[in-house]
């Protein structure tokens, strides 16, 4: 938990006639961190693989058959759990052939429903131009004209006067009958048979849009509205009953669909990924990080597959020379429990930790809560964090991770709730458990101080693990090291002291001041030091006109050093400020709800004012202190200890999919 | 009167350095008698033009990347004038610049309706940076003609192209919604108008009018004339709003058969403007001319108003347009001594 799953490099060599299964494998498997073969000397010497091109075409085209099936049928696409081993070039036939079927069976209603939906929206248009026209003009009277030539129509409404004039040579009336939407209105043009060419003319150039009056159409609009409402009223009760048909198709094949749409996808990202293996003759090189907990069960399942002619080699990362030169970076695989594991992605904002340093998501987890419930302490809303968080867990899938958050975000809030005694910003409800914060302001101060203390102190220890873990001894002896910790601890001891009793005697702070003195020019001296006492360089060497130079610099980094352990401890009477804050918001809330229920003369006007205050102080102290946590976390934490710079272990199935990864440096 | 010419001192003295600036009439005389677009670079490049054809990276560039370019030139004469008019001035100079959104828009509808790839039909656009407000990028990322109409929704030809939609629906033919584009431009460049006032607006109404009687007649003779549509349809494509010619008078002219009824069917100025016309071929050259002699008046007039500054950018303008005219008659093989008699250059000698 407090460091990154162990890993090993692994290099597989599998015949050809075993690569799909192998394939099928890893995949299934997941945790396997790819190194692609173009990364490595031996895919630079043109040792790389290639991929079945007509295969992986064929596999892109049964993808969009699936999705366009089930998208005609309404079928969630995501959500199926493959568990049978896929071999694509076996797959392809059956998946197909079980395709086609589902269409032959569907097709027909599928066919109907979009042929009835697209006759539907016609009617419809018609509808709704019908509509534009006088209710008692009556076709049957326009009909059967031997002389006159008619038309009804939009037109652009600033267009009208320019219809008239390029009509003005020919004999012609033109009604405006009434406006329509998007600055056009309905017109009405006669003109006579003989100059019909001349009105198709003019009307192409006026934009005219004519509304179709079909020969079988007579009598009055409103009769033709009123016939084209029945006909859409018994489209829609067919679309109902075709829709209906869908729906028992979608409950047939809808399973069985995501099903074969995740075979192929598992088919595609099979093929695709033999793209990134090495080649040598008939055999496949497939190199990667794995946790080396599961090689032997990754061994014994791709012997199984490759019916035992795979070979296996297994290195660890301490044994390769790229890894000590830092030329290759040892992926991390995070390997936290479930409640702390949505935690990574704050801590992948800030950085990837390397491999060998302390993983901290754990104390992230931890004091995150801690501070956040601190400033945020209400039994009432931190219950309602929780169910909005649960609400997130349950209803949106791609945010699961922030719901769990907040609904432990929740928890804390409501536990220094009860401790704090406050419910809704309420403090007559409950007793304080442990002190009401409005209270108790300097005792809040002294506690929020020895928060800041114990963090920038775990913020030391994790720093000096870290130094030893990346073998930099040198540092132990620095400001931001082992002692600058001790020196940090006897002046916050004392300090704690100081606030806690009123007093620090004479003796304590003569011993401080030499203890003090001592660790300072330890500080101020360390390079030379350490190159003196551990590396074992002779004096004239170390004493060099650089010298001079050095300490200076460690001079300012110690006076650095101190001022950001104050600085760092300080910082977290923040916590008390924006809890006070949360308070005196709550003090605000009712004094204005008290005004607003003597205004109205009701009680309902002031629970209504709570309400919406606490709405407000919800979502407003929501986020500054989730803003304010995250800052103590980074700044006042992390600075203390986190190095970065790893590289996030990508597992192959997102490696293939992605196939965008920037390439690592050549060396 | 006064608050005229606090407003507009420092505009019309940046327009009139400008115009310093323009071609003279020998770098005309040797343009025209450039072999190669090579050649007619390396004399641009001894011109203001220089520091906008720097930025041609292809070796030997041809006439649309050249054109690009010195529109840019163009673009930065109104990015100039822009900072340096008084606010309702800088409406009316802004909206000219539709014109430019209009012919990219036009260009996007083409590269959507040919199917183009987007890095193509962006190649083509003038770049007019933040000096449009044209969707580009979800244009050139939307699926269809009709979809990408529906993103011009903000724009001054969301309307325009709704109303021609079911017209290039029937015809399947970009031409309807082409002209919707530039008439949909036009007309906001009119409307602009409106937020003039007093003498300011009454001779900007007189020069946009010029200007857009000179489209009318210049779309009249090509629709007419060269695309041989019908006196019909070509009347209904008529932009209101001109200086001298009405609806009637545009509509016979339409209805003109053959140039002597043209000519007698049009107004004053206008009639005498292209007497000297014998063929269908000279009348944009004629009316370019014409206009040039317009504008160049405006330099000897009350100089304390929007018509000078927006005088300018039209002289500027056809500079520009006869400049990509010669580069393209070189392209294309075409003697340029036979241009001198078809294009009209705007030098800063006309009208002195």
């Amino acid at each position: 938990m407090f460091r990154s799953e162990k890993l090993a490099r692994i290099t597989i060599q599998v015949p050809e006639p075993f690569i799909s299964a192998t394939t099928g494998v890893l995949t299934r498997f997941k945790l396997l961190h790819l190194i692609r073969i173009d990364e490595t000397p031996l895919g630079r010497l043109g040792y790389g693989a290639e991929t079945d091109g007509s295969l992986l075409a064929e596999f892109e085209n049964l993808l969009h058959e699936a999705d366009a099936l089930a998208e005609a049928l309404h079928a969630p696409l995501d959500g199926a759990v493959l568990r049978d081993e896929v071999i694509p070039e076996k797959e392809v036939f059956k998946v197909r052939e079980r395709l086609g079927e589902i269409r032959g069976e569907v097709e027909a209603t599928l066919d109907d429903l979009e042929s009835t939906a697209e006759i539907l929206r016609e009617k419809k248009i018609r509808l709704e131009k019908f509509t534009l026209l006088p209710g008692d003009l009556d076709f049957s009277r326009l009909s059967g004209r031997r002389f006159v030539n008619w038309k009804i129509g939009l037109t652009p409404t600033q267009g009208i006067e320019k219809l008239e004039e390029s009509l003005s040579e020919v004999h012609h009336a033109l009604i405006e009958l009434g406006p329509a939407a998007q600055e056009r209105s309905v017109v009405f043009v006669f003109g006579l048979l003989k100059d019909a060419t001349i009105f198709e003319r003019a009307l192409k150039g006026a934009f005219f849009e004519a509304i179709e009056i079909r020969p079988d159409v007579s009598g009055k609009v409103e009769d033709v509205v009123a016939a084209l409402q029945s006909e859409i009223a018994g489209i829609d009760t067919k679309i109902a009953a075709l829709s209906g048909q869908r729906d028992i198709f979608r409950g047939k094949f809808g399973e069985e669909l995501q099903l074969l749409r995740e075979k192929i996808i598992t088919a595609r990202r099979m093929l695709s990924a033999r793209r990134y293996f090495g080649k040598i003759d008939k055999r496949f090189l497939i190199t990667g990080w794995i946790p080396e907990r599961l090689f032997g069960q990754l061994a014994e399942e791709i012997g199984r597959v490759a019916e035992g002619q795979a070979l296996f080699e297994k290195v660890d990362p301490e044994d390769l020379r790229e890894v000590r030169e830092g030329v290759v970076k040892i992926p991390i695989l995070f390997n936290n429990p479930l409640l702390i594991s949505p935690f990574e992605k704050l801590t992948g904002l800030y950085g990837t930790p390397s491999y060998k340093e302390v993983e901290p998501t754990v104390f992230f987890a931890l004091t995150f809560l801690l501070l956040f419930g601190m400033m945020f302490g209400d039994a009432g809303q931190g219950a309602v964090l929780f169910l909005l968080g649960y609400y997130i867990f349950r209803r949106l899938y791609k945010y699961m991770d922030y719901g769990i958050i907040l609904m432990e975000c929740g928890v804390s809030a409501t536990l220094f709730g009860f401790l704090y005694g406050t419910v809704f910003g309420m403090e007559t409800l409950l007793p304080a458990l442990w002190f009401r914060p409005m209270e108790s302001i300097s005792y809040f101060v002294k506690v929020t101080l020895s928060l800041g203390i114990a963090m920038v102190s775990l913020g030391l220890i994790l720093n000096l693990i870290n130094a030893i873990r990346l073998k930099e001894y040198e540092k132990l002896l620095s400001a931001s090291g082992f002692a600058g910790a001790v020196l940090y601890w006897i002046a916050a001891g004392l300090a704690m002291k100081r606030l806690l009793t009123g007093a620090v005697a004479p003796g304590e702070l003569r011993i401080f001041g030499w203890t003090a003195a001592v660790l300072m020019i330890v500080i101020v001296l360390h390079r030379p030091l350490y190159r003196l006492i551990v590396k074992r360089e002779r004096p004239a060497r170390v004493i060099q006109p650089g010298l001079a130079g050095e300490l200076m610099e460690s001079v300012v980094e110690l006076f650095d050093d101190l001022i950001r352990f104050i600085a760092n401890t300080v910082s977290f009477i923040r916590v008390a400020a924006f809890a006070l804050s949360h308070a005196a918001l709550f003090i605000a809330v009712f004094s204005i709800a008290n005004v607003v229920s003597h205004q109205q003369g009701g009680g309902a006007s002031y629970w209504l004012t709570v309400a919406i205050g606490n709405v407000v102080i919800i979502l407003l102290e929501g986020l500054v202190v989730s803003i304010q946590t995250v800052r103590l976390e980074y700044y006042e934490f992390f600075g203390k200890f986190f190095r970065g710079g790893g590289e996030r272990f990508q597992p192959i199935d997102r490696e293939i999919d992605s196939g965008d990864r920037p390439r690592a440096p050549r060396p | 009167m006064i608050s005229r010419v606090l407003r507009y001192s420092y505009v019309q003295a940046k327009a009139r350095a400008m115009k310093g600036a323009l071609l003279t009439p020998e770098d005309w005389r040797i343009l025209l008698r450039m072999k190669s677009v090579g050649e007619v670079l390396t004399h641009l490049g001894g011109t203001r033009y220089a520091e906008a054809l720097s930025s041609i990276q292809a070796p030997a560039p041809g006439a649309s990347t050249v054109s690009l370019a010195l529109h840019d030139d163009l673009f930065g004469d109104y990015r100039k004038l822009l900072k340096a008019a008084p606010a309702k001035g800088a409406a009316i100079l802004q909206r000219l610049l539709v014109r430019y959104e209009a012919e990219n828009l036009k260009t996007l509808l083409r590269g959507l309706w040919q199917g183009k790839s987007v890095p193509e039909t962006a190649a083509l656009l003038y770049r007019l940076g933040n000096l449009s407000r044209l969707p580009v990028d979800a244009i050139l990322g939307s699926r269809d003609i009709p979809n990408a109409i529906k993103l011009l929704a903000p724009t001054p030809f969301h309307t325009a192209l709704s109303h021609a939609l079911p017209r290039f629906r029937a015809q399947g033919s970009l031409f309807p919604l082409e002209v919707a584009v530039d008439s949909a431009a036009v007309a906001h460049v009119r409307s602009g108008l409106r937020r003039l006032g007093g003498a300011d607006r009454k001779s900007a109404e007189v020069l946009i009018g010029m200007w857009i009687d000179l489209v009318n007649l210049s779309w009249m003779v090509r629709f007419r004339h060269f695309y041989d549509l019908s006196p019909e349809e070509v009347i209904n494509y008529i932009l209101p709003g001109g200086w001298k010619l009405g609806l009637r008078d545009l509509g016979a002219a339409a209805r003109a058969g053959d140039l002597p009824s043209l000519l007698a069917a049009l107004p004053s100025p206008y009639r005498e403007a292209l007497q000297p016309a014998g063929q269908w071929e000279r009348i944009p050259s004629l009316l370019d001319e014409w206009f040039i002699r317009n504008l160049c008046k405006a330099f000897y007039r009350d100089p304390f108003q929007v018509r000078l500054p927006l005088s300018y950018l039209f002289l500027k303008e056809i500079e520009v347009k006869t400049l990509v005219s010669l580069l393209s008659a070189i392209e294309l093989g075409e003697p340029t001594e036979s241009l001198a008699d078809r294009i009209r250059p705007p030098t800063k000698a006309v009208g002195r």
